[in-house]
């Protein structure tokens, strides 16, 4: 590590769990984050921050005025643009060293799943079921940790799932593939900083799965009330009759 | 009859307007009902409209029989971001 580094992730470094090989673990890390809306504005700018080296975001869409209450990453001037091209700059701006992709078109098929293979966690910002369960096979087809996050209303939920451990369930263990439509933003409402609590603890469990700091939320859920200020932690076992997961790849083949 | 309570989390508030925040709702059900029959026939709360069912914070099925003094908790789908 160069002395700037050393000095700018020197409170990080002064933990025990951290210390110079975790955070030049985190300067050599990828990970990738798909929809960079109001979950994935928190987890790109903490992640940038705290010292991940390379983030590659995914999302098509164009900053929308209505986004701003919410989207911290984008600001007032960014109105109409990509938002993978607006959040590409705030993070420049804060972390000029971190090497940013921006992937700024639909990220499916075979090139979602080389996305998913090059990096060491993939973090679910998006805002469907469809793109869930799709980005949940993708993890499991590649064994990439997968940290999922959803936010709507006043309320949360925050998960992690690693295929490659064998007591771990997968998405759709928890939300069968029943065809119903989620319910949006748009149509429900959400409080602002809702996204950021949920986003800012995919970010922090991210930082977990990366420096082996512990279990993280593998096999649980947290979910929040943003009302009633109370989180429960929901215990969540592997679903035997998982069509998406009741068999895996041997990971371990070369 | 046996006396159940059931929380109402996030959301699902929204069927139960008048509870306060963090209430319980105490209800008297047939010995043997289950939780579909709970959320269906009592609640009157669509399975679609649960994601998960906690009895006594242990995650359940639809078809689990209710046990007085059982503590049911309540939590939506949520899938925005």
């Amino acid at each position: 590590m160069t002395p700037e580094e050393l000095k700018r992730y020197s409170r990080q470094i002064k933990l025990s769990q951290v210390g110079e090989d975790g955070q030049q673990r985190l300067l050599e890390s990828r990970t990738l984050i798909i929809g960079m809306g109001g979950l994935g504005s928190p987890v790109a700018m903490y992640l940038a921050a705290a010292g991940v080296g390379q983030l590659a975001f995914s999302d098509y869409d164009r900053v929308d005025e209505s986004n701003l209450q919410r989207q911290i990453i984008h600001s007032q001037a960014c109105i109409g643009e990509l938002k993978a091209a607006s959040a590409r700059e705030t993070i420049k701006r804060l972390n000029p060293a971190c090497v940013v992709e921006a992937l700024d078109y639909e990220l499916d098929g075979e090139e979602l799943l080389a996305q998913v293979r090059a990096a060491s966690v993939v973090i679910d910002c998006t805002d469907n079921f469809p793109s869930r369960f799709e980005l949940n096979r993708a993890s499991l087809t590649t064994g990439t940790p997968l940290v999922s996050g959803a936010a709507i209303r006043w309320e949360g939920q925050v998960a992690t799932f690693v295929p490659r451990n064998p007591d771990s369930p997968c998405y759709q263990c928890l939300y069968p593939d029943t065809g119903i439509e989620a319910a949006t933003c748009a149509m429900e409402g959400v409080i602002a900083p809702i996204v950021g609590v949920v986003g800012t603890i995919q970010a922090l469990e991210v930082l977990n799965l990366l420096l082996t700091t512990g279990e993280g939320l593998c096999g649980r859920l947290l979910a929040l009330d943003g009302i009633a200020m109370e989180w429960q932690t929901i215990n969540l076992p592997r679903s035997p009759d998982c069509p998406a997961c009741a068999s895996r790849p041997d990971y371990s083949a070369p | 009859m046996i006396e159940v309570t059931v929380r109402l989390n996030a959301g699902l508030r929204r069927y139960r307007p008048a509870l306060g925040i963090g209430e319980a709702l105490p209800l008297h059900v047939p010995e043997g009902t289950n939780l579909k029959e709970l959320l269906s026939r009592i609640l009157q709360i669509s399975p679609e409209e649960v994601a998960f069912l906690l009895v006594n914070g242990i995650k359940c099925s639809l078809d689990e029989p209710l046990a007085a003094g059982d503590r049911v908790a309540l939590w939506p789908p949520v899938a925005g971001g």
